[in-house]
C-alpha cells in the first residue's frame, strides 16, 4: 500500500517536472525589453522615490543615466541613445541638485563622443545653456562647449560668437576669452573673429607684459590680426564697415 | 534596582546578541562598498563614495537598531524575562528608559565611530560642523524608529509584525514632506479628493518629518542647514511622546 502511495507521488513529481520543463521553454525566449535611454523622471517622481534625501537619489539617478545602455552586459553605440529624452534627463537631475556639475560634465566629455551632427548640436546647447546661467563660474563649460561647436558642429559660427561675447565679459584666463576668435579664424568667419580679437586686445586687465602665457597669446592675436590683414585690405574694410 | 542597572543589563544583553560588533562590521562593509561604487563615477568620486555611505548608514541604522528592538523585546515576553525583572521594585517606566538609555548608548557610540571613519578618510571634503549636525540627526532618527518599534513591539508582542509596522511608519514618515505637498497641491481643485485629503491630514499629524533629518548634502556642501530647529523639536517632541506612549501601553499590560 504504502509503495503504491509513494509511486503515485513520484508519478505526480515527474509529470510537475516535465510540465515545468515546457513552462520553461515557452518562456525561454520571452526576454525582457531593454531600454537604452530610461523615460526621465518627472518632478513629481523625484519627490516620492527620493524618500526625503533629495541628494542620494540624484547620485543614484547620475550612475543609472551615466550607465544607461551599458547594463547586464549589453553595450550601444550613442547613435541608438535618444538624445531628447537624454537632455531631460540631464535638466530633470540639475533640477534636483544645482550645486553639483557632474551633469554638465558627463553630457561635455561623454556623451558628446557622438558620430551624429544633430546629436553633437543637442549636447553642445545644453552645456552652453547650462552654462550661461552663471558663465563667471562655468567658464570652462563654455569653452567646452565651443570645442564641441568648432569640432562636430559644422557651421556653428553663430553660437562660437555668442559664447565668444559672453566670455569677452568674464574675468578669466585670456586663452578662454581668444578661443572663439581662433575657432572662427578657422572656420573662415573672417570678420567676426576680427571683432572679437580686436576685443580680446582692448581689454587692459589682460595686457600684462610679464605674464608669461598672456604675452604668447598677445603675440598669437597680433600674428592673427596681422595675417587677417594681408588677405586683403577688402576684407579688413568690409569688416570694419559691419 | 535603578534604571542605570538595568541600562547596564540590556547593553550585557546588547553583547550577548553582538548587536554592536554585527553593526559595526556591517557599517564598515557598507563604507567600502560604497567607496568602490562611488570610485566608479566619472566625476566628483568623493562626493559621491560620501552621499553613498551615509545614505547605506542611515538605513543600518534605522533597521539594525529596530530589529535588535523587536527581537529583543519580544523574546523577553516570550522567555518571561521580563517577568523575572519587574518581580524586583523596578517600576515599569524605568525598564522603557533604561532600554532607551542603552539604545542611546549604543547609537552614540556607533555614530561616533562613523563620524570619526567618515571624517579621517573624506578630510578636505566634509565640513566638520555638518558632519556634527549629521551624526546629531542621525542618532535623532534612528532613537524616533526605536521608540516606534519598542511601542509596537510591546503592543504587538510579535516581532514580525512590529518589523512591518515600523517599516511602513518609516516610509510614510519619509514621504511626509511628499505627502503634505501633494495633499496641498490638490486643495486647490475642487474634486472627490478632498475627502481623502481631511482623512490624509489628520494621520498625518501623527507622523514625525523625518524627510527633513540626515540630508546626505549636508556632508558635501558647507550650505547652511535648513529647517535644524523643526528637526531639533521634532526629536525633542516625538521621542518623549512614544516613550509616554510606550509607559501608558505597558502599565496597561497583565503579566
Amino acid at each position: 500500500m504504502k509503495i503504491a502511495k509513494f509511486s503515485k507521488v513520484k508519478i505526480w513529481i515527474i509529470i510537475f517536472f516535465v510540465a515545468q520543463i515546457c513552462v520553461w521553454f515557452a518562456a525561454h525566449t520571452i526576454k525582457p525589453k531593454y531600454i537604452i535611454t530610461p523615460f526621465p523622471p518627472t518632478k513629481t517622481e523625484i519627490e516620492a522615490m527620493s524618500f526625503g534625501d533629495k541628494q542620494l537619489l540624484f547620485r543614484i539617478l547620475v550612475f543609472k543615466i551615466q550607465n544607461a545602455g551599458d547594463a547586464v552586459g549589453q553595450y550601444h553605440n550613442f547613435n541608438e541613445y535618444d538624445y531628447n529624452k537624454l537632455r531631460t534627463w540631464f535638466e530633470a537631475l540639475d533640477g534636483i541638485d544645482t550645486h553639483s556639475e557632474y551633469i554638465p560634465y558627463m553630457a561635455a566629455y561623454y556623451y558628446s563622443i557622438v558620430h551624429s551632427v544633430e546629436k553633437s548640436k543637442m549636447i553642445a546647447n545644453y552645456v552652453a545653456d547650462y552654462a550661461s546661467a552663471d558663465p563667471q563660474r562655468h567658464w570652462r563649460l563654455l569653452t567646452t562647449a565651443l570645442y564641441i561647436y568648432k569640432t562636430q558642429v559644422p557651421h556653428s559660427e553663430n553660437e562660437i560668437y555668442a559664447i565668444g561675447e559672453l566670455l569677452l565679459r568674464q574675468k578669466i584666463p585670456m586663452w578662454a576669452k581668444a578661443l572663439a576668435a581662433f575657432f572662427l579664424k578657422e572656420s573662415g568667419d573672417i570678420c567676426a573673429s576680427y571683432e572679437l580679437i580686436m576685443q580680446v586686445t582692448k581689454d587692459d586687465e589682460i595686457s600684462s607684459e610679464d605674464n608669461v602665457q598672456d604675452r604668447f597669446l598677445i603675440e598669437t592675436l597680433n600674428a592673427n590680426i596681422e595675417q587677417l590683414k594681408k588677405r586683403g585690405r577688402s576684407v579688413m574694410n568690409e569688416c570694419d564697415g559691419k | 534596582m535603578n534604571s542605570f542597572v538595568l541600562t547596564g543589563y540590556i547593553l550585557k544583553c546588547a553583547k550577548r546578541d553582538k548587536i554592536f560588533f554585527s553593526m559595526l562590521g556591517a557599517l564598515i562593509v557598507s563604507f567600502l562598498v560604497s567607496c568602490f561604487i562611488g570610485s566608479t563615477a566619472a566625476y566628483e568620486q568623493s562626493q559621491m563614495q560620501i552621499v553613498y555611505a551615509s545614505g547605506i548608514f542611515r538605513i543600518i541604522f534605522v533597521y539594525g537598531f529596530a530589529i535588535f528592538n523587536a527581537f529583543f523585546i519580544t523574546k523577553m515576553f516570550q522567555t518571561r524575562e521580563i517577568e523575572t525583572l519587574l518581580a524586583g521594585p523596578v517600576p515599569r517606566s524605568s525598564l522603557i528608559f533604561s532600554l532607551m538609555l542603552a539604545n542611546f548608548v549604543l547609537i552614540s557610540l556607533l555614530v561616533l565611530t562613523i563620524a570619526g571613519l567618515l571624517k579621517g578618510v573624506f578630510f578636505d571634503v566634509i565640513p566638520t560642523t555638518h558632519l556634527t549636525i549629521w551624526a546629531g540627526s542621525i542618532v535623532c532618527e534612528t532613537m524616533i524608529i526605536v521608540a516606534i518599534t519598542a511601542l509596537f513591539a510591546l503592543m504587538l508582542e510579535n516581532a514580525t509584525s512590529a518589523m512591518l509596522f515600523t517599516t511602513m511608519f518609516y516610509i510614510t514618515s519619509r514621504i511626509m514632506g511628499f505627502i503634505v505637498s501633494s495633499i496641498t497641491l490638490k486643495m486647490q481643485g475642487v474634486s472627490i479628493q478632498k475627502v481623502l485629503e481631511f482623512l490624509i491630514m489628520p494621520i498625518a499629524v501623527f507622523f514625525p518629518r523625518l524627510d527633513l533629518f540626515s540630508q546626505s548634502s549636508w556632508l558635501i556642501y558647507g550650505d547652511a542647514i535648513p529647517n535644524l530647529t523643526i528637526i531639533a523639536m521634532q526629536s525633542l517632541v516625538y521621542i518623549p511622546l512614544i516613550f509616554l506612549a510606550c509607559v501608558i501601553d505597558f502599565n496597561k499590560k497583565v503579566l
